[in-house]
């Protein structure tokens, strides 16, 4: 049943492109998404904890060894539930597009049945399909519907989103260029028979090979997952996009990256993350070099964020820095680490979209402008309080004050680095307090500034509805979580301990 | 019992060598211990000067290190607060910097010189059927030098 | 039912956003939610048992098993009391904002927001669980701040907020090491860990650390101490807090002063001192300097300070600054023979006390302050005043009488806890306690400067018309008054209720 969720969006896509109307169209993407959701929803009540449900396991090209398999263990499930809410949220808070409206709805559509493909692909080769199909509507949406910011006042806003839809598009490539390398090596060095993860995750490869195939593929999915130093398209790109769009991707496009290096480059080469056994600077394994990098991540993301004038600027930088925990948690090795990982996964998903709705939504579509110098004096608390408040939940919510999904994810992943890297505690825990820093900062220049207020041309337009439903959803799904994370916990634990991730259980936690 | 008794015998005995034999008529007339010891009787007048020992000692201290203990508060403890907000700024604005010109103009220009790559080679291609009969001279020239090269070594 | 009484507040909290545009139905709706959470805390209190040796009213669930967190509440003596402190200091500042025509409904909302917070954090047994409430009462600290502060507000909040961020997340990262070492987030099991020595071993072993054991159990208690120096505050971590209570509103300070300082000193007395005895009587010698230096620096600043709230504000570090010195002295002597049980248990009684009577007469002063503005139209200097004992006599006397009871006189509330704590101190830290009544004489001195220069002395002719308390004032400073007379003269009313708790503290051997 879980293949009906990309199936469903193929089709919505294509409906709503073929729709005659604009609220034709909207009604059938928010159906779409609502089914995809609900589809993830019923699977949940439904699961088994430690399960891997087989949805669909069809010889493609046999000669090859590929096939169409797709299957869900705790860990897809999670995302899976990830992309409904994000998805259903996105199309909500993008009901106010009134140019192209179908083909937006149609590029989204594909650009979430590819994301559901990747968290359902078993298949190393179906996986990749999957993960490119995402990358063509994301050029589209940043470059017909985006946004541009005050940065280069010559260059007309066409080119300027050009500029960000097609470095968001090249990194992507790039990064799948070196997946594709690994993919092909993997293939060829298991004797050409399968790809499949559960074939692959019990195939012998060599040490040697494991060493350098691992950072390959690792790095080639760090990308998307906004690793620095290869992070820069995040801040530019989800800067110039669509709200809707930003919500994806920061939400889960770049989870798609992070779910790349947990399933792809650490459960089938865990022995690359063996120690080499030399040391440089202190490093002395590919884990040492991702952590250390993950830790850099957290803290200058943070630091870039905290001078940042653009709104959005400020978010997408954080984006960066939450990506950096989930990266640092999943080098922990340790269970704790990695379930902190997963929720991080989920939890970032919903509050960075929660983020850019505010952000992008109910500021930005209606004061026009993103610099946090004009937006204080406009007294937005006052004239849309609606906006404040949820965006006070939201930077709660992304400090990780307890109560909310950060916080359980953090801590978890705090407790895995304590245990493996405790020299990098301190810094993670500057990089939380950096983090509240600078979304403090955002919030009190944004809404409460005090003085003369400036005068706006027209008055702003009040909170929709859909505005509304979206804030609540992906509220709720964050105190949810955040209150009784059993909810998610009991589904990616049991997975963790599942035969597939049996080599990396051996070389790492006890 | 007659050690308190002649102290009280000579008490009285200086209180009439010293006011008795000549009394004061008027408060405004100096007192007799002025006129003897003018000293004695200003040091005691001005109550042995304690207020003002006191005044310049432990006030004056206190005075000090009140000013001090607000000083401390403002300069150095609020002080040191406000330089770890400075160094974090300041690291924020380094890390921008950082980020803006050298890993995003550093992605940037390897953008460009790829683009510029691709101009310079496609130089070679320009159509001209003369072009390429030049660039296969070039070509088997190199072959032969190589091959040259390799034979001799 | 501990559960029912943290929650009403954030019901009633939601219920005043509900209710009123209307500031008057507001303020009402607030007023019977404070008071009903007064009412509850009083029956909490009839209903406690003095002589029983465990928490009371204890709730417990598992919450996430597998992460240690679990919704484990309880009382105990210190519990009862910064319950009842919480409640009352609320419903006094409550009184005080009824008057004040900027705070709105929203204003009310959040402070019974923030009673919520502070109900949360004094009942919590579980470290994850009572993080929540520390963590999320200041937010509307941070907005009460804010949005009603002076002119700058924006920094003082900003400052405040962020620099306790800064401990928490130390106390949060130190708590986790904890965690990944006992797997434990309880307090009760840990303070049996810690009390045993087990802590250290545990940590050393869990967290691969090669160098010496007890350097790793150091600095990871020097962690959780940052956090908890920042909030009550402890020199030198206490910077934002003369800016902080000088910008908010007089009302708000009383809040911030009355019940939110106490949640440093609360997480001394449940956490540093079950869970770290022997680290804190390893690193005496700094925590005593550093004691001695919170009650000596800033009553000596306290003189110089032209501000009336900065003063005060001073003078709160001061005050608390003696419970800190006795908490740490005691520390000193964990564990050991019964001599030392009862200058322990005096110094911890007389840190009970004081938390209580500084609470109420902080309160009471900061009241007393915002009555002063908005008579004057918003002056607070020192020197804007003069002979108002003459002008406003009601007033000059219940504000002297609190005065003298911050001071510490006899027969009021404040001298039985600094009695105390003086008797317990001299006996387990005599060079601390000496060096210490400076402090005590500075306070007096800044005391009685700010009655002379605001009190006596020739009358400001500005002030000449200057309106007296009103009747409705002068019934609710009453019971406010009397309740310093009375703790002053029968402190049994509060200790009969903590002894045995102390009791326990003072063997070292229990929670």
């Amino acid at each position: 049943m879980l293949a009906w969720t990309i199936y469903l969006s193929f089709a919505g896509a294509l409906v709503a492109r073929l729709c005659p109307s604009k609220a034709l169209a909207r009604a059938v993407a928010l159906l779409t998404a609502l089914a995809g959701l609900g589809i993830s929803l019923v699977t949940l009540r439904r699961w088994i904890p430690g399960e891997l449900v087989t949805v669909a396991n069809i010889p493609w090209i046999p000669q090859l060894g590929l096939s169409f398999h797709l299957a869900a263990d705790g860990i897809s499930l999670t995302l899976l539930l990830l992309t409904g809410i994000a998805a259903t949220a996105g199309i909500l808070f993008s009901w106010n597009i009134e140019h192209r409206t179908q083909e937006f709805f149609a590029f989204y559509l594909v650009l979430i049945a590819g994301v559901y493909g990747v968290f359902l692909s078993f298949d190393l080769f179906l996986l990749f399909v999957f993960y490119e199909i995402a990358i063509i509507p994301k050029y589209f949406l940043i470059a017909i519907w985006g946004s541009v910011g005050r940065g280069a006042k010559n260059a007309n806003p066409g080119s300027q989103r050009e500029y960000a839809a097609m470095k968001l598009a090249l990194y992507s490539f790039a990064g799948s260029a070196l997946v594709l390398a690994g993919m092909a090596a993997t293939w060829a060095a298991s004797g050409g028979h399968s790809l499949s993860f559960e074939f692959l995750a019990q195939y012998p490869f060599s040490s040697h090979f494991q060493f350098w195939a691992f950072p390959l593929v690792f790095v080639g999915f760090a990308v998307l997952a906004g690793m620095w130093p290869f992070h820069t398209w995040a801040p530019t790109g989800h800067a110039a996009a669509p709200t809707a769009a930003s919500m994806l991707l920061a939400g889960v496009v770049m989870k798609l990256g992070a779910y790349g290096c947990l399933r792809v480059a650490m459960m089938l080469f865990p022995r690359g993350l063996d120690p080499w056994g030399f040391h440089v600077l202190g490093i002395g394994s590919w884990r040492d070099v991702f952590a250390v990098l993950a830790v850099i991540g957290i803290v200058y993301g943070a630091t870039v964020a905290l001078v940042q004038r653009d709104f959005k600027f400020v978010i997408g930088y954080s984006s960066v820095s939450h990506m950096g925990f989930v990266l640092l948690g999943l080098m922990t090795l340790t269970q704790i680490g990695l379930d902190g990982a997963v929720l991080q996964m989920f939890s970032h998903g919903v509050i960075a979209g929660l983020l850019f709705a505010v952000v992008g939504r109910m500021v930005y579509d209606r004061t026009h402008t993103r610099e946090l110098g004009e937006l204080g004096p406009l007294r937005l608390a006052h004239v849309i309080p609606f906006a404040a408040v949820t965006f006070i939940l939201a930077a709660m919510a992304s400090i990780g004050l307890p109560g909310f999904s950060g916080f359980v994810a953090e801590f978890q992943v705090l407790i895995g680095t304590w245990h493996t890297f405790p020299g990098l505690i301190l810094f993670a825990g500057i990089g939380i307090l950096i983090g509240i820093a600078f979304t403090w900062r955002a919030l009190t220049k944004a809404f409460y500034v005090e003085g003369p207020p400036a005068e706006h041309p027209h008055p702003l337009p009040p909170i929709t509805i859909p505005e509304k439903l979206g804030s609540f959803l992906l509220l709720a799904s964050t105190l949810i979580v955040g209150l009784y994370p059993r909810i998610l916990i009991d589904l990616i634990l049991p997975a963790l301990n599942s035969p597939l991730f049996d080599g990396l259980r051996k070389g790492a936690w006890r | 019992m007659i050690t308190s008794s002649l102290i009280v015998f000579v008490g009285l005995l200086l209180g009439w060598w010293f006011y008795g034999r000549k009394p004061i008529l008027r408060a405004t007339d100096p007192d007799a211990l002025e006129r003897l010891q003018p000293g004695l009787f200003r040091a005691l007048a001005n109550r042995l000067y304690v207020d003002e020992f006191y005044e310049g000692t432990v006030i004056a201290f206190t005075r000090f290190f009140a000013a001090f203990a607000a000083g401390l508060d403002r300069w150095v403890f609020g002080g040191a607060v406000k330089l770890v907000a400075w160094i974090v700024t300041g690291f924020g604005w380094l890390d921008a910097g950082v980020d803006r010109f050298v890993v995003n103009g550093g992605f940037d220009e390897a953008c460009r010189e790829v683009g510029r790559g691709g101009s310079l080679f496609s130089r070679f291609e320009n159509g001209r059927v003369q072009r390429y009969l030049g660039v296969i001279a070039l070509a088997l020239v190199v072959l032969g030098v190589m091959l040259l090269w390799g034979h001799r070594g | 039912m501990i559960t029912l009484l943290t929650l009403l507040p954030f019901v009633g909290g939601l219920f005043v956003l509900l209710v009123g545009r209307n500031r008057a139905l507001a303020r009402l709706v607030a007023m019977l939610f404070g008071v009903g959470a007064l009412l509850i805390t009083c029956f909490f209190w009839w209903g406690f048992d003095p002589q029983f040796p465990g928490m009371q009213y204890e709730v417990l669930h598992p919450w996430v098993p597998s992460l240690g967190m679990a919704y484990h509440v309880g009382v105990d003596g210190l519990g009862i009391l910064m319950l009842a402190l919480s409640a009352l200091v609320v419903v006094i500042s409550l009184a005080a904002s009824w008057a004040n025509e900027n705070h709105d409904r929203l204003y009310f909302a959040l402070v019974l927001f923030l009673e919520c917070g502070l109900f949360g954090t004094f009942t919590a047994l579980n470290f994850v669980h009572w993080f929540i409430y520390w963590e999320l009462s200041l937010i509307p600290a941070f907005f009460l701040v804010r949005l009603w502060g002076g002119p700058n507000r924006a920094r003082a909040s900003m400052l405040f907020f962020l620099y306790t961020m800064v401990g928490s997340i130390a106390l949060l990262l130190a708590f986790l090491a904890i965690f990944l070492a006992t797997g434990q987030f309880d307090f009760v099991q840990l303070a049996q860990l810690g009390q045993s020595g087990q802590l250290t071993t545990a940590l050393a072993q869990n967290l691969h650390w090669s160098g010496n054991p007890q350097h790793l159990a150091l600095l990871v208690f020097w962690g959780a101490f940052l956090g908890f120096a920042v909030k009550t505050p402890v020199v030198p971590f206490h910077t934002w807090l003369p800016r902080t209570y000088s910008e908010a509103s007089s009302e708000t300070t009383m809040l911030l002063t009355g019940a939110m300082s106490k949640m440093g000193v609360y997480g001394f007395l449940r956490i540093l001192l079950p869970i770290f005895p022997h680290q804190m009587q390893q690193e005496m010698k700094p925590l005593l300097w550093m004691a001695v230096a919170t009650i000596v620096l800033p009553a000596f600043a306290a003189w110089v300070q032209k501000d009336l709230k900065r003063t005060f504000a001073y003078s709160s570090i001061n005050h608390l600054g003696y419970c800190v010195l006795a908490v740490c002295a005691v520390a000193s002597f964990t564990g050991t023979t019964a001599e030392a049980a009862i200058e322990k248990s005096a110094a911890l009684t007389g840190v009970l006390l004081q938390i209580f009577s500084h609470g109420l007469t902080a309160a009471a002063l900061f009241w007393f302050i915002a009555l002063l503005e908005r008579r004057s139209g918003g002056l607070r200097g020192i020197d804007e005043f003069g002979g108002l004992r003459r002008v406003m006599p009601v007033f000059s006397g219940l504000m002297g009488i609190a005065i003298f009871a911050s001071l510490g006189l006899p027969g009021l509330n404040g001298f039985p806890g600094e009695f105390l704590i003086f008797k317990g101190v001299f006996a387990l830290a005599p060079w601390a306690a000496s060096i210490s009544v400076l402090g005590l004489l500075m306070t007096a001195v800044f005391l009685l400067t700010v009655i002379q220069k605001v009190f006596s002395g020739p009358v400001n002719p500005r002030w000449e018309a200057m309106p007296d308390l009103t009747t409705a004032e002068r019934w609710v400073f009453l019971p406010i008054i009397g309740l310093m007379f009375v703790i002053g003269l029968y402190p049994q009313l509060i200790t009969g209720m903590v002894h045995v708790t102390v009791a326990q503290w003072a063997a070292g051997v229990r929670f």
